[in-house]
C-alpha cells in the first residue's frame, strides 16, 4: 500500500498554477521568488561586471571604448534596471534578517514595506541616473 | 460510511467538480473525473463527496469529525491544502489528495511516516534526574507564558499535515527540512517544564535552516495558527548556539 507515489509537484510549477487560477499565494512567497529572480540577476552581473571591468582595463583605447559602450541608452536602461533588482534585494534580505532576530514581527506589513521602500529608493536612483 | 446530508429535493444550481481518482487495482497513474454535483447553501466539500457517495461512485477520502476538530479531511482543493468540512463547494472545484504523500486510493494518503517521525523525534518530556511524582509532591512550576503558549497555540494544533503540504521546501520524507509541523511539535515539548533533552540541536538536525519565509503554513492553516512565526522563535535559538553552526544537520535525529 501506498507503493505507488504521485510525483510531487515543483514548487515553481504549483506557484504558478496558483497565481494564475485566482487563487493567488501569499505575499511571503512572492517575495520569496524576486528575492531568488534577483539573486540569480545580481550574480550573472557579478561575472559581467568582471568582464567589463577586465576589458576595459587592457589600455587607454580599450578603456574609451568601453566607456563609450557604457555610455548607450540601452546600457542606461538595463543599469536602472540593476539598481532596482539591487534595491529589492537589500530591502528583502533586510527584512529576512529582522524576522530572524525578533520573530513575531509581522511578516506581511515587513514585506510590504520593503516594496515601498523598493519604489521610493528606485525612483530617486531612477531620477538621479537620467 | 454512513450520510447525514437531507435529500437534495430543490437544489440551488448544478455544479460540476473534478476530482483526481486512483485505483491502484486498476489505474497506473491517476487520473481527473468530472462529477456533477446539486448545490444547496451551505454545501461543503465533505456533503458533496458524500453525496456523490450517495449515488455509487465510490471516492475514497477520509473523514471523521465534520466540525474541523479531527483533522482527517484535509485535501488539495484547487491547489490549496484545506480541510473538506470547512470549504463551501464551488463551481469548477479541483479536489486532488496531499501531494507531500504517497496516494492510496483516490483522496487517503498514506501518513504513517508522521507519526513515525514524532517517535524519532521523541516528542515527550525527557527528564533524567527527577523522582516519580506521589500525591504529596507539588505542582509543576510552569511559567505562565508557557501554559499561555500551550492553550493558544501548541493545543490547537489538529495536526491535519496541511502545513507539510504546503511548504514548499519540505517536498518529501526524503528532504532535508522536515517541515512546520515538526518544528511546532518539538516547540511544544521545549515549552514543557519537564524537558531537560537539546530540543533546539534536534531542530538544527531536524534542517530547521531550510526555512524560506514564506509562511505559506500560516496561510493555509485551517486553525489559524502561524507555525512559521514558530519557526521564525526556533531558529532565532538555533543561531545562537555555535556548536550547531558546522556539521549537526544531516545526522540521524533522535
Amino acid at each position: 500500500m501506498g507503493d505507488v507515489t504521485r510525483s510531487r509537484k515543483k514548487v515553481t510549477q504549483r506557484f504558478l498554477e496558483r497565481t494564475f487560477r485566482g487563487r493567488p499565494m501569499g505575499i511571503g512567497s512572492y517575495v520569496w521568488m524576486f528575492q531568488r529572480l534577483t539573486g540569480l540577476v545580481l550574480a550573472f552581473y557579478l561575472g559581467l561586471h568582471l568582464l567589463v571591468l577586465g576589458s576595459a582595463l587592457k589600455g587607454g583605447a580599450s578603456f574609451n571604448q568601453v566607456m563609450a559602450m557604457l555610455e548607450t541608452p540601452w546600457i542606461k536602461v538595463l543599469e536602472t534596471a540593476l539598481v532596482w533588482v539591487a534595491l529589492f534585494h537589500t530591502a528583502n534580505g533586510i527584512r529576512l534578517v529582522l524576522l530572524d532576530l525578533v520573530p513575531s514581527l509581522n511578516q506581511r506589513s515587513l514585506a510590504y514595506g520593503a516594496l515601498v521602500v523598493t519604489i521610493v529608493l528606485g525612483a530617486m536612483g531612477t531620477s538621479f541616473m537620467w | 460510511m454512513t450520510c447525514y446530508l437531507p435529500p437534495i429535493d430543490k437544489p440551488d444550481a448544478i455544479y460540476n467538480i473534478q476530482i483526481l481518482r486512483f485505483d491502484p487495482e486498476k489505474d497506473r497513474y491517476p487520473h481527473w473525473e468530472s462529477y456533477q454535483v446539486p448545490f444547496v447553501r451551505t454545501m461543503t466539500v465533505i456533503e458533496a463527496l458524500e453525496y456523490l457517495w450517495d449515488q455509487g461512485e465510490y471516492i475514497a477520502f477520509r473523514s471523521n469529525c465534520r466540525e474541523f476538530t479531527c483533522g482527517s479531511c484535509a485535501m488539495e482543493i484547487n491547489g490549496k491544502p484545506a480541510l473538506a468540512c470547512d470549504t463551501l463547494l464551488e463551481d469548477g472545484m479541483r479536489i486532488e489528495p496531499l501531494s507531500r504523500f504517497p496516494v492510496i486510493k483516490d483522496l487517503v494518503v498514506d501518513t504513517s511516516t508522521v507519526p513515525e517521525r514524532f517517535k524519532a523525534l521523541k516528542l515527550w518530556p525527557e527528564c533524567k534526574h527527577r523522582e516519580p511524582a506521589t500525591k504529596d509532591s507539588p505542582p509543576l512550576p510552569a511559567a505562565k507564558s508557557a501554559i499561555e503558549h500551550y492553550r493558544e497555540t501548541y493545543s490547537r494544533c489538529i495536526e491535519c499535515y496541511s502545513c507539510l503540504d504546503a511548504c514548499p521546501q519540505s517536498d518529501s520524507d526524503e528532504s532535508p527540512y522536515f517541515g512546520p509541523l515538526y518544528m511546532l511539535q518539538l516547540a511544544r515539548v521545549m515549552e514543557h517544564p519537564l524537558d531537560e533533552k537539546d530540543r533546539v540541536a534536534q531542530a538544527a538536525e531536524a534542517g530547521i535552516s531550510h526555512c524560506i519565509n514564506c509562511y505559506e503554513c500560516a496561510n493555509v492553516c485551517p486553525m489559524n495558527l502561524s507555525p512559521a512565526t514558530i519557526v521564525n522563535e526556533l531558529r532565532s535559538k538555533t543561531i545562537r548556539r555555535l556548536d550547531l553552526l558546522f556539521g549537526r544537520r544531516r545526522k540521524e535525529v533522535g
